[in-house]
C-alpha cells in the first residue's frame, strides 16, 4: 500500500502535538444523526465514511477525500463530515481547502469542538493572520488551558503586528515548556516588537530627540550598519552632549573595529560621565594599550579590576601592560591570576605567550621554554577543533 | 671581529633627526607613461578564483648593463585557460603575457628590451611570481632568478644586453609554486648561494571552492604547507639543494617573503621568512652549513599574543638605530603590520603597537615592503604597497578595500606616522599593489621606488628628497674575496656625535622582488661622514674616515 501524498510539514513543534489532535477528532466521528435516513445518507453512505476515515489514515488521502466527498453530496449538511474533508485536506497540504470544509463545518454547526483551532492555524500558515488570530481567540476561548492553541494564537498577533497581545500567552506556554526554542525565539521577537513599538512612538512624539537618533542608531547597531549607527549616535550626542549610552556605544563600536584613537576619544568622554564604569574603564585601557600607552592604560586596568570580581581577561590585559614598560613582576602576577581565572583554552593560549615573553626578557630560558611548550600544546587543540 | 660600536665606545644611539631637516617631507612622483614603462601586468584572472592569480606582481630593479643605472624587470603573471579535459594551460607565449624588462636610457625614460634580452619567459608554461638578483656566477654581471607557479628559471647574464637559461645546467630549478627568492652568501665562501621560498601545496586539479553566496579566493588554510630550497652554489655555476642538509627543508610554511640579515652579530647571515596564515620562521646560520629554526624562541613566530597573521612581505633592517637589525612583515587589515624590535640576546619584541604601526596599518594590506631612509634624515622610514588579496573583500566587509595607495610612514626616533597624505598624489591613488623594489633610479641620492601592480601598470615612483636639504651617501660594494656586490657585508657609518647607522648588503626582501644592491645612508645635515665601517663576509674590517656626503663612494674589498 502506498501513500498518494507526503504529510504536510509543519515546523513550529507544539503544532506536531496539534495535529495529533485533529487525528483523534477524525476517529471519534460520530455516529450519523437521526433522520440522516431521509436525508440520504445510507448505510452504504456510513460504510463509505468508515472507508474514507480508513483511508485517511492509512495516507491514501485522494480516495479518502473521493470518499468524504462523495458522501457529503447526499447529506452536504453533516458538518463532521465536512471536518473530516478539511482534515485530509490540512493533511496533504491543501491548506486553502482544507480552510473552506472547516469553515463550513462550523458555519453549520458553530459548537463543533477544536475545528476553530485548526481552522485557525491554517489561516495563519496561509497568512491571514488577521482572521486566523479571530479564529484562535474564539478556539482559545473555548479551551483556555489548550497550550498549541495558545501558541499559535500568541504567533498570529505576533504576524498581525500586535506583539504585546503575544507576549502574555508565549509566556503561559513557555511555563510549561520552559526550553521549547521555538517558543523562546517568537517570545523574544515579540519583545523586541514591543521595543520597536516604543521606539516608533518615540519617534513619532519626538522624531529629533537625542533618544529618538540613540534609538535609531541602536537599531542600525544591532543590524550590523556600524557606520549608520555612529552617524546617528553623533546626532543624539550634539542633541545631548550627556547621553551616556551614546557615548559608550561610540567607544565600543571604534574599539571593536580597531579605531582605537577614536574609541580612546570616546571612552574618555564616556568616563567623565560615568567615572566609576569599570567596563569603560577597561575599554579606555585596551585601546590605550592598543595605541601603544601602555604608561597611561595601566590604572584605567587597575580600576576595571578594583571595581569587579577577579576578571581574567582584565588581569591578562594589565599583565600584558605591565610587560610593556617592564614591571615584570606586576605583570607576572596579573599573568599568573588571569590563567588561574581563565577557563577558555585560546585565552589561556596568549597568556601562556605573554609569560613565555616575559620570561624571556627576564632572560630565564627554562620558565619562557616551558609556557611556550604550554602555549603550543593549547594552540595545536584550538588549532584542531578549528579544522574539524 | 671589531665592531663599530667599540670602536666609538659604544654609543649607539643617539638620533639623527634633531640634525634632519625639520617636517618637510619628501614627495614622490610617478613617471612610468612618460618614462615609457607600458608593462601591464596580466593574473589572467578567471571566475574560478584561482589563489595564483591573485599573489604575483613581482619587479625587480637591476643594473643589468652595468651602465651605473638601474634597469626595471617586471614579471608577468599569465593567461588561464581551461582545456576541454579539465586541465588548466598556463599561457605565456602571447606578448600581452611576456615579463618585461626596460633599460634605463638615464635620462628619465627606459627603452624596452625583453625580448632582445630573452626574458620574456615566452618558453616555458610557468605562472610568474617574482625575481630575485645577484652576480651567481661572478662574472661582473648580474643574473636573473624568476619565480613561478610550476618552477623556476635562471638566466645567466651574458654581458652584452643578453640572458641566457641556465636553470638545468645549473641545477637551479625549483618545482612547485615559488614566491620570494634571494641571493646571499650562507656560508662566506666568496659565492652567491640561493634561498627560494614556497608558498604552498597547490594544484589547479584540487578545485576547492571557497565562499557561501558568491566565489572568494580560497584562504591558505586550505591547503598544505611547503618546505622553502636552500641552493647552495658550488662554484662552477651550479647550485647543489642543501635543503634537506641544512635543515631549511625540515620545515614546511606557507612561505611569501625572506629578507636576510645577521640578527645575532655573529658574522653568519640569517635568514628571516614571511608565512601566511603559518608561524613565521627565523633560520639562525650556524656557521657549518646548518641552520636552526629560532622563531618561536625569540618571539618572532607569532604576533604578541601568540596569534596567527597573512606574513606577506618582509624587511630586516635596524629601524631605531640601535645597531642590531629588526623585522618587519606585512600582513592583511585587521592583522597590523608586525614589527619587532631585535633586543639581542632576549630575543625580538613585538613593537607593533608602541610604534604607532598597530593605529596606521589596522586597514591595511600589505605586500612589498621595505625599511629605508626615504628623507635622507638618518632614520629609516616605511614604504608599503598594499591591496587587499581578495578583490571582492567590499562584499565581506564594507569597512575594507581591494584597491589600496601606498603606505609612506616617516620615521620620527622609532615611531612611524603617516605621511603619505603629503608625499604625492601616487599616495592617493588605489592600485592592487604587490611586489615593491626600491632603489635610486636617477641617481640623484634618493631611493626611489617600483610597485608592481596586479593587472595594471606598474608604479614608478621618483623621490625628490635629495632637493632638500638632507645630505645622503651611496656606497657600491666591489668584492674581492667576499660575495659579488659585498652580499652579507654590514656598513656602519657614525656621524660626529657617535650617531651610528647600520645597514646589511642584500637585494633581497620586500615581496617577490629584488632591490638596488648599494648602500645607502640619509645623514640629515651632516655633510661628512666620520667614520664608515665596512664588515666584509669574508672577516676583513675596513674603516674609511671624513667621507664626504652627496657621492656614490665606491669601496672595494682589500685583497687579505
Amino acid at each position: 500500500m502506498t501513500r498518494d501524498t507526503q504529510r504536510h510539514p509543519r515546523r513550529f513543534p507544539v503544532f506536531r502535538r496539534f495535529a495529533g489532535a485533529a487525528v483523534a477528532l477524525c476517529l471519534s466521528l460520530p455516529a450519523p444523526p437521526a433522520g440522516a435516513q431521509q436525508g440520504g445518507f445510507s448505510p452504504e453512505a456510513i460504510a463509505r465514511v468508515k472507508a474514507a476515515v480508513a483511508a485517511r489514515e492509512q495516507g491514501r488521502f485522494e480516495e479518502a477525500a473521493a470518499g468524504f466527498e462523495a458522501v457529503l453530496r447526499q447529506a452536504p449538511q453533516l458538518a463532521e463530515l465536512h471536518l473530516n474533508l478539511g482534515l485530509v485536506r490540512h493533511e496533504q497540504g491543501r491548506l486553502q481547502q482544507a480552510v473552506e470544509s472547516f469553515a463550513k463545518a462550523l458555519e453549520i454547526k458553530p459548537d463543533l469542538e477544536r475545528v476553530r483551532g485548526l481552522l485557525g492555524f491554517d489561516l495563519l500558515q496561509l497568512g491571514r493572520v488577521r482572521e486566523a488570530a479571530g479564529q484562535l481567540e474564539k478556539a482559545y476561548a473555548e479551551e483556555s488551558g489548550n497550550e498549541e492553541i495558545a501558541a499559535w494564537l500568541g504567533l498570529a498577533y505576533l504576524r498581525a503586528g500586535e506583539p504585546g497581545k503575544a507576549i502574555p500567552l508565549f509566556h503561559a506556554v513557555l511555563e510549561a515548556k520552559p526550553a521549547d526554542a521555538d517558543l523562546l525565539y517568537y517570545l523574544g521577537q515579540a519583545h523586541t516588537g514591543v521595543a520597536l513599538g516604543f521606539q516608533a512612538e518615540l519617534l513619532r512624539l519626538a522624531p529629533d530627540s537625542a533618544r529618538a537618533h540613540l534609538a535609531v542608531a541602536e537599531d542600525h547597531r544591532l543590524n550590523g550598519r556600524e557606520k549608520e549607527a555612529l552617524a546617528e549616535y553623533a546626532i543624539a550626542l550634539e542633541r545631548d552632549p550627556n547621553l551616556r549610552e551614546a557615548r559608550e556605544a561610540q567607544a565600543e563600536i571604534y574599539r571593536g573595529q580597531g579605531n582605537h584613537e577614536a574609541a580612546a576619544e570616546a571612552y574618555e568622554a564616556a568616563l567623565r560621565l560615568t567615572p566609576q564604569s569599570s567596563a569603560l574603564h577597561y575599554g579606555y585601557g585596551d585601546s590605550l594599550l592598543h595605541l601603544g600607552q601602555a604608561p597611561q592604560a595601566i590604572p584605567h586596568l587597575r580600576r576595571a579590576l578594583a571595581g569587579e570580581p577577579p576578571v581574567a581577561g582584565a588581569h591578562a590585559l594589565l599583565g600584558k601592560a605591565l610587560l610593556d614598560v617592564g614591571e615584570l613582576a606586576a605583570a607576572e602576577r596579573n599573568l599568573r591570576q588571569a590563567l588561574a581565572l581563565e577557563p577558555d583554552a585560546q585565552a589561556q593560549m596568549r597568556v601562556h605567550y605573554h609569560l613565555a615573553r616575559l620570561y624571556r626578557k627576564r632572560a630565564d630560558s627554562q620558565a619562557a621554554a616551558a609556557h611556550l611548550a604550554a602555549f603550543r600544546a593549547l594552540q595545536e587543540k584550538v588549532l584542531a577543533a578549528d579544522r574539524k | 671581529m671589531p665592531r663599530l660600536g667599540l670602536l666609538l665606545g659604544g654609543v649607539l644611539l643617539a638620533p639623527l633627526a634633531g640634525r634632519a631637516e625639520g617636517d618637510r617631507f619628501p614627495v614622490f612622483r610617478d613617471r612610468r607613461e612618460p618614462a615609457g614603462v607600458t608593462f601591464k601586468h596580466r593574473s589572467g584572472r578567471t571566475g574560478d578564483k584561482y589563489l595564483i592569480e591573485t599573489m604575483g606582481g613581482g619587479a625587480a630593479v637591476i643594473d643589468y648593463d652595468n651602465d651605473g643605472r638601474l634597469d626595471l624587470f617586471f614579471v608577468n603573471g599569465g593567461g588561464l585557460a581551461r582545456n576541454a579535459d579539465g586541465t588548466v594551460a598556463i599561457q605565456r607565449s602571447r606578448p600581452e603575457y611576456f615579463n618585461r624588462l626596460y633599460r634605463n636610457n638615464g635620462d628619465g625614460t627606459f627603452a624596452e628590451v625583453a625580448q632582445e634580452a630573452g626574458v620574456t619567459g615566452a618558453e616555458k608554461p610557468y605562472y610568474g611570481m617574482g625575481a630575485a638578483t645577484g652576480d651567481y656566477n661572478n662574472d661582473g654581471f648580474t643574473d636573473l632568478y624568476v619565480t613561478h607557479y610550476g618552477g623556476t628559471t635562471l638566466l645567466r647574464n651574458n654581458g652584452d644586453g643578453t640572458f641566457a637559461d641556465a636553470t638545468d645546467a645549473a641545477g637551479a630549478n625549483v618545482s612547485g609554486w615559488s614566491a620570494s627568492a634571494g641571493f646571499f652568501d650562507y656560508d662566506r665562501d666568496g659565492d652567491l648561494d640561493l634561498f627560494v621560498t614556497r608558498y604552498l601545496d597547490w594544484s589547479f586539479a584540487q578545485r576547492i571552492a571557497c565562499g557561501e553566496s558568491f566565489r572568494v579566493y580560497c584562504t591558505p588554510k586550505k591547503y598544505g604547507a611547503a618546505a622553502n630550497v636552500l641552493l647552495r652554489n658550488n662554484g662552477d655555476g651550479t647550485f647543489a639543494d642543501v635543503s634537506a642538509a641544512s635543515g631549511i627543508g625540515a620545515v614546511a610554511g606557507k612561505a611569501l617573503g625572506v629578507a636576510f640579515n645577521d640578527y645575532d652579530g655573529d658574522g653568519w647571515t640569517d635568514i628571516c621568512v614571511a608565512n601566511d596564515s603559518t608561524a613565521q620562521f627565523l633560520f639562525r646560520n650556524r656557521g657549518d652549513g646548518t641552520f636552526a629554526e629560532q622563531a618561536l624562541e625569540t618571539g618572532l613566530a607569532f604576533n604578541e599574543d601568540g596569534g596567527i597573521y597573512s606574513g606577506m612581505g618582509i624587511d630586516f633592517a635596524d629601524y631605531d638605530n640601535d645597531g642590531k637589525p629588526d623585522v618587519l612583515i606585512t600582513n592583511l587589515a585587521k592583522e597590523l603590520y608586525a614589527l619587532y624590535r631585535n633586543d639581542g640576546p632576549t630575543g625580538f619584541t613585538y613593537l607593533t603597537r608602541q610604534s604607532r604601526l598597530a593605529t596606521i596599518s589596522a586597514r591595511l594590506s600589505g605586500w612589498g615592503v621595505r625599511l629605508a631612509d626615504f628623507d635622507n634624515d638618518g632614520w629609516k622610514d616605511l614604504f608599503v604597497a598594499q591591496g587587499h588579496v581578495l578583490d571582492n573583500i567590499e562584499r565581506i566587509d564594507e569597512s575594507l578595500v581591494y584597491r589600496q595607495p601606498p603606505l609612506l610612514a616617516r620615521n620620527i626616533g622609532g615611531r612611524f606616522e603617516d605621511v603619505s597624505g603629503r608625499a604625492g598624489d601616487a599616495f592617493s591613488r588605489d592600485a592592487a599593489g604587490r611586489g615593491a623594489a626600491f632603489g635610486d633610479l636617477d641617481n640623484d641620492g634618493d631611493i626611489d621606488a617600483v610597485i608592481g601592480v596586479l593587472d595594471n601598470r606598474p608604479l614608478v615612483l621618483y623621490n625628490n628628497a635629495s632637493e632638500g636639504k638632507n645630505n645622503w651617501l651611496t656606497i657600491e660594494l666591489v668584492a674581492v674575496r667576499s660575495a659579488p656586490a659585498g652580499a652579507g657585508a654590514v656598513v656602519s657609518i657614525a656621524g660626529p656625535d657617535g650617531a651610528v647607522q647600520r645597514r646589511f648588503a642584500s637585494t633581497a626582501g620586500s615581496y617577490l622582488s629584488a632591490s638596488d644592491p648599494r648602500i645607502h645612508f640619509g645623514l640629515g645635515t651632516e655633510n661628512v661622514v666620520e667614520t664608515l665601517e665596512v664588515q666584509w663576509p669574508s672577516g676583513t674590517v675596513q674603516t674609511l674616515r671624513k667621507a664626504r656626503a652627496n657621492r656614490l663612494l665606491t669601496i672595494t674589498e682589500p685583497q687579505e
